[in-house]
């Protein structure tokens, strides 16, 4: 019944079935004393009130007759009204008892009793009124003794039969109640014997499980103690070199903490350098637009100029052919002059004369040609240098388109730096803050580091305790074994 | 009258120029010596195109002018370069240092002078115009030119 369960249950098992039969003893004997008391209050009720009764009958029956006896020698009325009293009295105790007997051979007694009863009234009655007119003592004693003292007898021995009777009865039921008394007290003794076995077989299984549950137990005990002895071992020498790591930590933490208010005081005055980066690239915005107006009224001006030198160069070519005209008309000059001349030198004196006015034509159309020739020359080097102007202002205005491009591009560049300074200023702020709330933190962290170390130094302690008490549980578990009996493993 | 050909300055006599112009468009002929440059149309008769400066030095260079001579079966143009114009020359007979030359140059050079520091080469007649330019120009050639 008790296998499988623990050495609890088992305890509340047994003591629960020495509790059940202890119960189970006192109701049995609750019973038997009730059965006893109930045997020995119907004894006690035979005895004290029948039998009682029964001796009240004989003793009013005594004091009748001595109160009838007296009336006999004396005759006074007041003897007469004491034996009629006592006669009433005998009546009302014997239907008091009638009531109260149940057993029958006693009913049959007091019947019978009842009937001589009634005989001797009647004949004291007689005797009675005889004696209230006869003073003759001699032959009223004469008469009574033949009339009523043999009913009186007979009364009387019904009385003491009857008195024999109900103390048969009385003795009979103390008789029973003692019986079941002792019936009672033996089986009360049973139980309680049936309780001590139980409870010393609980007891020694109990014991004997206790003996092995503990033996077990205390040496798991044991072996976890040791364990436990050596776990704290290790933990002692862990807390210390924990001990000594937040140590380092702790100052690691603290250089740690020096150097992040360093970089909270750089990001500060980066911060501030970002903010007048930003007011200066804002400024500089206002002087990329008016630089952007002056690239513009530049780009109008090479224009202009370009326009004026293409106008230039064509007033060059209108005068370049007018030279070419003038040298045209210079050269057809001078062949007309040498013809002339080649014409004239055959003609004689008038010829010769002719000849030295068209030389001088022909020097002067030379002339002409080599000044037209200089002017030609003068017109394409200007030409040359129109062109070359041009080319170079074109190229100065794509040069200033590309630049204004580039210009272009730098001021988005630079709104891009503006923005990017704004953004930078912004980020710049943020690692501010956040190098604060970094400060704190690192703050916090030392505090908590040095609420560990404290912790681990406490630890290391706790440990050493803890081994101490280890070592101590280990030799509380020898004690426990020997206690139990079982003895060291 | 006083011209350039190519390195050369040289003098035609007055007597035999007919006068000067600019170049004439010129028709090329086939077998004719490399200094004849063709023919050419002058004043409505067809006459050959000598090229002096290649006859003279056998380089061909530019042409500035065209001058009419007059040649044995009619007037000849020759390619010069500039025309200087009508100059008083001082030359020494070909025996001097002309008696070098030889061949087309012996015939057509008369004589050989100096105009400043230059040297100056007078031709005293064009007979170097091949038979063949003269039949395609539509004239006999000459009896005996020199």
């Amino acid at each position: 019944m008790m296998a499988g369960r623990t050495y609890g249950g088992k305890l509340a098992v047994g003591v629960a079935i020495t509790v059940l039969l202890t119960l189970l003893t006192i109701a049995i004997s609750v019973a038997g004393l009730a059965v006893v008391v109930s045997a020995k209050d119907s004894a006690i009720t035979s005895a004290t009130e029948d039998l009682a009764g029964a001796e009240e009958l004989s003793r009013l029956m005594e004091m009748r007759i001595a109160d009838y006896r007296n009336y006999l020698l004396d005759g006074r009325p007041e003897n007469s009204r004491l034996t009629e009293e006592h006669h009433q009295d005998f009546r009302r105790k014997l239907d008091e008892l009638q009531r109260g007997i149940s057993d029958t051979a006693s009913q049959e007694m007091l019947t019978k009793i009842r009937g001589l009863n009634e005989r001797h009234a009647a004949a004291s009655a007689e005797m009675m009124t005889e004696r209230a007119v006869n003073n003759d003592i001699v032959a009223i004693t004469r008469i009574n003794d033949t009339k009523v003292v043999p009913v009186r007898t007979q009364l009387q021995q019904a009385l003491a039969e009857l008195i024999v009777r109900v103390r048969n009865d009385v003795d009979r039921d103390r008789q029973e109640s003692s019986t079941r008394a002792n019936q009672a007290i033996g089986l009360v003794i049973g139980l309680g014997v049936l309780t001590a076995i139980s409870a010393v077989l609980v007891a020694l299984r109990l014991s004997r499980d206790l003996k092995r549950e503990v033996g077990a137990a205390v040496g798991h005990i044991q072996s976890s103690s040791a364990q436990l002895e050596a776990a704290a071992a290790q933990q002692v020498n862990g807390g210390r070199d924990q001990a000594s790591a937040m140590s380092e930590i702790t100052t690691t933490i603290s250089e740690l903490l020096i150097t992040s208010r360093q970089i909270a005081e750089s990001a500060q005055r980066v911060s501030k350098i970002a903010e007048e980066t930003e007011a200066a690239a804002r400024a500089g915005d206002a002087t990329i637009d008016q630089t952007r107006s002056s690239i513009g009224t530049i780009r109008s001006q090479v224009d202009q100029i370009v326009q004026h030198m293409l106008a230039l160069g064509e007033k060059s070519q209108q005068i370049g052919q007018v030279v070419d005209l003038v040298s045209e008309l210079a050269e057809q000059t001078n062949i007309l002059a040498i013809n002339a001349t080649i014409e004239a030198s055959g003609a004689g004196e008038w010829g010769r004369r002719f000849a030295v006015v068209a030389e001088e034509i022909r020097k002067l159309a030379d002339r002409t040609a080599a000044s037209a020739k200089e002017i030609r020359t003068l017109i394409e080097d200007v030409r040359g240098a129109v062109n070359t102007t041009v080319m170079a202002t074109e190229i100065g205005a794509k040069a200033v388109d590309a630049g204004a491009r580039k210009f272009d591009d730098a001021t988005n560049s630079f709104r891009e730096i503006a923005q990017l300074v704004s953004t930078t200023n912004d980020a710049t702020r943020e690692i501010e803050l956040s190098t604060k709330q970094q400060t704190t933190a690192v703050e916090q962290v030392n505090v908590a580091a040095s609420d560990t170390a404290r912790v681990s130094r406490e630890t290391e302690a706790s440990a050493v305790q803890t081994r101490q008490t280890a070592a101590h549980l280990s030799t509380l578990s020898s004690d426990l074994l020997e206690m139990v009996g079982t003895g060291r493993h | 009258m006083v011209f350039r050909a190519g390195p050369f300055y040289c003098a035609l006599p007055l007597g035999e120029v007919i006068e000067t112009m600019r170049p004439l468009e010129t028709r090329a002929l086939a077998g004719t010596p490399p200094y004849v440059r063709g023919l050419t149309i002058l004043r409505g008769a067809p006459a050959p195109v000598i090229d002096m400066p290649r006859l003279l030095t056998g380089v061909e260079t530019t042409v500035d002018r065209y001058v009419a001579v007059r040649a044995g079966r009619g007037p000849i143009v020759c390619a010069t370069g500039e025309v200087l114009g009508v100059r008083e020359v001082h030359v020494e007979p070909p025996e001097g240092p002309a008696a070098v030359l030889a061949g087309v140059s012996r015939t057509l050079i008369a004589a050989v002078g100096t105009l400043g520091t230059e040297p100056l080469l007078l031709l005293h007649s064009i007979a170097a115009v091949p038979d063949e330019v003269w039949e395609a120009a539509g004239q006999t050639p000459p009896e005996n030119p020199s």
